[in-house]
C-alpha cells in the first residue's frame, strides 16, 4: 500500500558556487528536508525535466550558462514547470522580478531566514503540491 | 563589474555566516568541522581579495 507520505517532495538549491550550494543544502537536511542541488540554470532545467519536482526551488540569480532569470523564463514557459515556487537568494535583489517569485532573499542569506521563508511558503501552498503543514513538505499521492 | 564584485562578495560573506550556523547548530564529525572551518577561512580569505581588488580598482 502506498503511503499518504509516500513521495517527499525536495527542495532544489539551484547555485553555482559549489561552497555555498553545499552548505545551504547540507543545512537543510540537517532540518529534515530532501535538497537536489543544481550547479546553474541549465543543470536545474535538465533536472526538473527530467523528473525532479521540487516543492520550492531556491534560486540564485547570476549564475554562467544559464542564469536565474533565465530559469525562471523557462520555468513559466513550460505549463509543468510554470507552478513550482521560487525564492531567489541573490546578492543583487531585482526590482522586476517581484511579481514573479514567491520572495527574495538578499545575501547573505542565514540558515533561519531560509526556513521561515520555505515555511512561508509552505503555508501558500495548494494542498496538493505541499501536503498540509510541512511534514518536511511529504507529498500526497 | 562592482555588481560582479557585490555579487561575489556576498556569496563568499554567505558560506562564511552559513557554515559558522551550521557549526553553532548541531554536533557534526571532528573531520566535518575542520573541514568546515577550513572554508570558512578559505571564503575569509578570498573576500580580503575581493575588497582589496575593488578598493584597489578605485
Amino acid at each position: 500500500m502506498t503511503s499518504t507520505f509516500a513521495r517527499r517532495a525536495p527542495l532544489l538549491v539551484v547555485e553555482d558556487d559549489r561552497d555555498l550550494r553545499e552548505v545551504i543544502a547540507d543545512s537543510l537536511r540537517i532540518e529534515g528536508y530532501d535538497v537536489v542541488e543544481a550547479e546553474d540554470g541549465a543543470d536545474a532545467l535538465v533536472r526538473l525535466r527530467g523528473g525532479v519536482c521540487p516543492a520550492l526551488v531556491l534560486l540564485d540569480l547570476i549564475m554562467p550558462h544559464m542564469d536565474g532569470r533565465q530559469l525562471l523564463s523557462e520555468m513559466r514557459r513550460d505549463s509543468a514547470l510554470a507552478g513550482i515556487p521560487v525564492v531567489l537568494v541573490t546578492g543583487t535583489p531585482p526590482q522586476d522580478l517581484r511579481g514573479e517569485v514567491f520572495a527574495t532573499l538578499k545575501k547573505p542569506v542565514g540558515v533561519d531566514d531560509l526556513l521561515r521563508c520555505i515555511q512561508a511558503c509552505v503555508e501558500r501552498m495548494p494542498r496538493e503540491r505541499s501536503t498540509g503543514a510541512d511534514p518536511r513538505l511529504a507529498q500526497q499521492r | 563589474m562592482i555588481r560582479s564584485l557585490t555579487h561575489d562578495a556576498r556569496t563568499r560573506l554567505n558560506v562564511i555566516r552559513t557554515h559558522g550556523e551550521l557549526l553553532g547548530r548541531v554536533a557534526l564529525e571532528e573531520e566535518d568541522v575542520r573541514r568546515r572551518a577550513a572554508l570558512i577561512v578559505e571564503s575569509a580569505r578570498r573576500l580580503a581579495d575581493i575588497i582589496d581588488a575593488h578598493v584597489g580598482g578605485r
